[in-house]
């Protein structure tokens, strides 16, 4: 599945003062492509993740999924995309708190109405290195933990693309080396596409191609 | 300060949000305050109208000067004194040409009766508001109307009262001082008391009733009348005199009212125990916004007690903003409900404020919402400033803050409910309750979770879907939560349903079943040989009757051979024995009747087939809260003297009556055998006729039977109901108000627990969840436990409402499904709009994304 962003413009207003956050941007990413997006604190990275999830949206420009345009999509239809076409990493690996490490793996399957979640969570986690943590909750486990279970979670239903933010930037060098090891092994036997927004240039330098977001634009490094 | 106050401006909106709710909690609390005094009021009004002022000394031979000084030395400079004289005395009178007699009640008043209450009496067709001094220096008589009717007497008619003739100058229609007591609903003849002498209705040896009453101009003066009672009872030593004040007089029905508003004030401290919940809920919310800023100023070179000072004034400043805000809210909204329900309320209903304990319950009640916090408070600033700022781990009160919060908070309501109760006995019964039943509440919901909930979780939960799954996870792993909310829905629930079952309960004892015509008229004083000729001229002027009982005057002589009577008068060393040797030594009427009365239901020993009057000792079914009040049991033998000739009987059987009927009821029946010969007069009751109004009826008899008594049942029993049903009323809407409070301490722990796991509902919506699917897991996992609770609460009112009415009222439960349908699905839609509306808030695309 091909992401491509056209044209895009975003803004915010604060009080009297309009934020150009995105202007004119452009971006393609053809699938199994692993995309870095670097740039300063406040450039626009979180915003350009949220508008590729469809949380937030355009204010002009264009947005197609496999050369379908999101403009017409409303939020049903986003959520019924992100089931089954979205993973998400985050820097602070958002687990859900009252489930326990496979619960948390085998909710996006069980979101697609699957019946038989347990072994695939299972096999995933252990892999990982996590089957003896199996049913600990997210607060007895430790950063590293929490974070290669957050990318079982986002891998675990087999999405198109993966948004990543700052996958290791709550983790130690050696946890961190550790968890993008495991990601980039996944993702290059998965064959999914992924967009990657770091400050890191480990991650960037492991990545197929690198973009550095810059008064509201992307541009190749 | 400066520091605060900036706090306070840039983050006003959370300080606005917390004042609004506790204002809203506040005022709740205070206007279910405020209703229950007016109500008490009402009440205490409804008293003084009976008694006809707000305090009565009476007795069975005159009142002495001494004593009467003595009286006035105790009770204030300003009050107003009427003297009355009562006394059963024969009036003479002519009907139909002939000169008849008939033994009546006479009230002799002077010029200022009465002091509170009306008298409207009608006189040529007009009606006006009568007082002791309008009864004219001459002799003139003013009778009730059905005394009237029953004597044929017609205005400008005279009648003599003892050796004077009066003047007959109209009738009574309406008197406050005839309440629901059968003695105090007989029909009287009013005349001045400077009458008395003439009359010389008074010699040696005459039974007359001389009672002083006094008023005071102020109105309030509930809290003071009791020891002023206590006072003189102390004084007068004779316990010949008998002192009453409105709330003796507080009867049946009006007395279990009292008792409702008395709980009605400890339910407005369950209010309280809401609110305060409500109040910890936000402050907790409070809390864990300020953990990252107090961390940052722990970082900055803050100490430990200046960060505790600085949470400890601004938390004071919000609870005092938010109670002083609730107080002002409280009066506009009790000023705004009040023309709404004004309609329902009785006419004398005025809204009371009772500065004490408005005063009392807006100190005590937030401010110790806020000591529940400290705890909390001192566990953030003692937590290390980097933790803090990370705020990756929940700060863990000490044992000790906790124990001693508890111990301080728990003595802090027990006083408050000694305060409201103003009774030991009373709070300690309600604190007692609320702590148990909390407790089984909280077990329950326990219970639910570790034995219901969690093994069905293991056994099926990867079997799921997603949405039974999450919530069931959500129940499972956040039990406090599932705890709070069904204990909190659960004590609203049982709160605000009580009162619709109590209220049908005692509605029910005042109205008859519903396929029952309840009597019109009473007929008393029926001798035996007029009983077939009563019958025919009622049934041939179609009027029904509806139930008639031969009626035998007795006393109880011996219980299994044991003397029964308290025979040495004057020797009591309490009320309570006097008032026990009083009811013993009163007599007991006893009947025989074929079969069961239709109200009556054999509750223990023989049924009534059973019954056998050919034994040594024929068998007797006696009423069972007589009984107890006795401490009659079956297989006891009662000797019974009935004019002299004793007669025993044994108890086989206890049974309930439904008075409510006012059918002839008896305490004591035989079966027709052994009392068919005793002296006896009859009782009898009549229907209500298409053909024929009460008063036609009752001329109809008195023509022909001018010896026989109709008392006009119907119209005193509309008359009480209705107001009943108005001081009733009054007590649903503060129940409502409860319930109201309930429910916005469930929401308000709703929104919080939504709030504070914003961005776990985030996470599922990033995974894919639509707006729809999330809101109907929050409803699902959050409202469903509020429908737990408040199915909880339902069924739990069902049963307290059982446990009051049997044990504490000595009632048979009526249930109002009905109401409690009614309130239930109001509670429901309320919590499900504001978890809805929440979630819709929640749920925004834009507030997703700002958590990314």
């Amino acid at each position: 599945m091909k992401l491509e962003l056209v044209g895009v413009n975003k803004a915010f207003r604060q009080g009297q003062v309009e934020l150009k956050i995105l202007q004119s941007l452009d971006l393609n990413v053809a699938p199994g492509e692993i995309v870095a997006v670097v740039g300063e604190s406040g450039s626009g990275k979180s915003t350009l993740l949220s508008l590729v999830a469809g949380f937030d949206s355009l204010d002009s420009g264009a947005m197609k999924w496999s050369g379908v345009d999101t403009l017409s999509w409303n939020e049903s239809t986003w959520a019924k995309f992100r089931k089954s076409n979205l993973g998400f990493v985050f820097q602070s690996y958002h687990l859900i708190p009252y489930l326990t490490a496979e619960e948390n793996v085998a909710l996006p399957l069980k979101l697609k109405g699957q019946t038989d979640t347990q072994s695939a969570a299972q096999l995933l986690l252990q892999r990982l290195g996590l089957g003896s943590r199996l049913h600990h909750l997210p607060h007895q486990l430790s950063g590293g933990e929490c974070q290669r279970v957050a990318i079982a979670r986002a891998l675990v239903h087999s999405p198109e693309l993966i948004l990543a933010d700052e996958p290791t930037g709550s983790l130690d060098i050696n946890t961190g080396s550790q968890v993008l090891d495991i990601l980039f092994e996944l993702l290059g036997e998965s064959q999914r596409a992924a967009l990657i927004v770091t400050h890191s240039l480990e991650v960037a330098a492991r990545c197929h191609r690198v973009l550095t977001l810059k008064q509201g634009r992307l541009w190749p490094q | 300060m400066s520091l605060i106050w900036t706090s306070l401006r840039r983050e006003r909106r959370v300080f606005a949000l917390w004042i609004f709710c506790l204002s809203v909690a506040v005022t709740g609390l205070l206007v279910v305050d405020v209703f229950r005094h007016s109500l008490s009021e009402t009440l205490r009004l409804q008293g003084r109208k009976i008694l006809s002022a707000d305090l009565s000394v009476s007795a069975r031979r005159p009142i002495q000067e001494a004593e009467q000084i003595k009286i006035q030395q105790i009770l204030p400079k300003d009050s107003t004194t009427s003297h009355v004289t009562e006394m059963l005395a024969m009036l003479t009178f002519e009907t139909n040409g002939q000169i008849a007699t008939r033994l009546s009640s006479v009230r002799f008043v002077d010029d200022p009766y009465p002091l509170a209450g009306d008298l409207v009496v009608e006189q040529n067709g007009v009606t006006k508001n009568l007082r002791g001094q309008d009864l004219g220096a001459s002799p003139s008589a003013w009778l009730a109307r059905d005394l009237a009717t029953l004597l044929g007497v017609k205005q400008n008619d005279k009648i003599k009262i003892g050796q004077l003739e009066f003047v007959v100058s109209g009738w009574t229609e309406k008197d406050s001082t005839q309440s629901f007591r059968l003695g105090a609903m007989a029909p009287r003849v009013y005349v001045h008391r400077r009458h008395l002498t003439q009359t010389a209705l008074i010699q040696e040896g005459s039974t007359f009733s001389d009672s002083l009453f006094w008023s005071w101009p102020t109105t309030d003066l509930t809290p003071e009348l009791p020891p002023v009672k206590k006072k003189l009872e102390a004084l007068l030593q004779d316990p010949g005199i008998q002192v009453t004040i409105p709330t003796d007089l507080e009867q049946g029905p009006f007395r279990v009212l009292s008792r409702l508003l008395d709980y009605l004030g400890l339910t407005g401290l369950v209010t309280l125990c809401l609110g305060w919940t409500g109040v910890f809920y936000l402050g907790r919310r409070w809390l864990s916004l300020e953990r990252t800023t107090t961390g940052i100023l722990k970082c900055l070179g803050l100490t430990v007690s200046q960060v505790r000072l600085l949470l400890l004034l601004k938390l004071t400043l919000i609870l005092l903003a938010g109670v002083l805000t609730g107080g002002a809210l409280a009066w506009s909204a009790a000023q705004a409900l009040f023309p709404l329900v004004r309609e329902s309320l009785p006419s004398e209903f005025q809204l009371v404020w009772s500065w004490y304990s408005g005063i009392v319950l807006l100190l005590i009640g937030p401010l110790a919402g806020g000591l529940m916090l400290l705890p909390l408070l001192n566990a953030v600033v003692r937590q290390d400033a980097l933790t803090l700022v990370r705020g990756d781990s929940e700060p863990k009160p000490s044992l000790w803050d906790l124990s001693l919060t508890s111990v301080v908070t728990l003595a802090l309501f027990a006083a408050l409910t000694v305060v409201q109760a103003r009774s030991w006995t009373v709070s300690g019964i309600f604190f007692g309750t609320l702590i148990g039943t909390v407790i089984v509440l909280a077990a329950v919901a326990s219970g639910l979770h570790r034995f219901a909930l969690r093994p069905y979780f293991k056994k099926k939960g990867a079997e799921l879907g997603w949405l039974l799954h999450l919530t069931f996870a959500l129940w499972l792993r956040r039990q406090g939560l599932l705890v709070l909310l069904i204990t909190v829905t659960a004590m609203s629930g049982l709160l605000s349903q009580l009162v619709p079952h109590l209220e049908k309960t005692l509605v029910g004892e005042l109205s008859a079943p519903p396929d029952f015509n309840r009597p019109a008229l009473f007929l008393i004083d029926i001798q035996d040989e007029q009983l077939t000729d009563l019958s025919g001229l009622l049934s041939a002027n179609k009027v029904g009757i509806s139930e008639s009982a031969p009626f035998i005057r007795s006393r109880i002589l011996q219980v299994n051979g044991q003397e029964f009577e308290r025979k040495q008068a004057g020797d009591w060393a309490t009320r309570e024995q006097e008032v026990e040797a009083r009811f013993r030594n009163r007599g007991v009427n006893l009947t025989y009747r074929r079969e069961l009365a239709a109200g009556d239901r054999v509750v223990a020993g023989k049924t009534w087939a059973e019954l056998e009057q050919s034994g040594d000792v024929p068998e007797i079914s006696v009423e069972q809260s007589y009984a107890e009040r006795l401490g009659l049991k079956l297989g006891d033998i009662l000797q019974f003297d009935i004019q002299g000739v004793e007669v025993q009987g044994k108890i086989a059987n206890l049974r309930t009556v439904d008075w409510s009927r006012f059918e002839p009821n008896f305490f004591i029946t035989f079966k027709p055998g052994v009392l068919d010969e005793a002296p006896k007069t009859w009782i009898m009751t009549v229907r209500r006729s298409e053909h024929r109004t009460p008063v036609e009826t009752q001329s109809l008899i008195a023509k022909e039977f001018p010896n026989i008594t109709s008392i006009n049942v119907r119209e005193a029993l509309d008359n009480a109901t209705e107001l009943f049903l108005k001081l009733a009323a009054g007590l649903k809407i503060a129940s409502w108000l409860c319930l109201g409070l309930g429910v916005f301490v469930s929401l308000m722990i709703l929104v919080f627990q939504l709030a504070s796991s914003r961005r776990d509902w985030h996470q599922l919506q990033i995974l894919g969840l639509s707006p729809r699917e999330l809101g109907l897991l929050q409803l699902l996992s959050h409202f469903g436990l509020v429908v737990v609770g408040l199915t909880f609460g339902t069924l739990l009112s069902a049963g307290v409402a059982w446990a009051i009415s049997h044990f504490a009222l000595k009632l048979s439960v009526r249930l109002d499904w009905v109401a409690a349908g009614y309130t239930l699905g109001l509670a429901l839609v309320c919590t499900y709009l504001g978890a809805w509306w929440i979630g819709r808030r929640l749920n925004q695309r834009a507030a997703v994304a700002r958590s990314l």
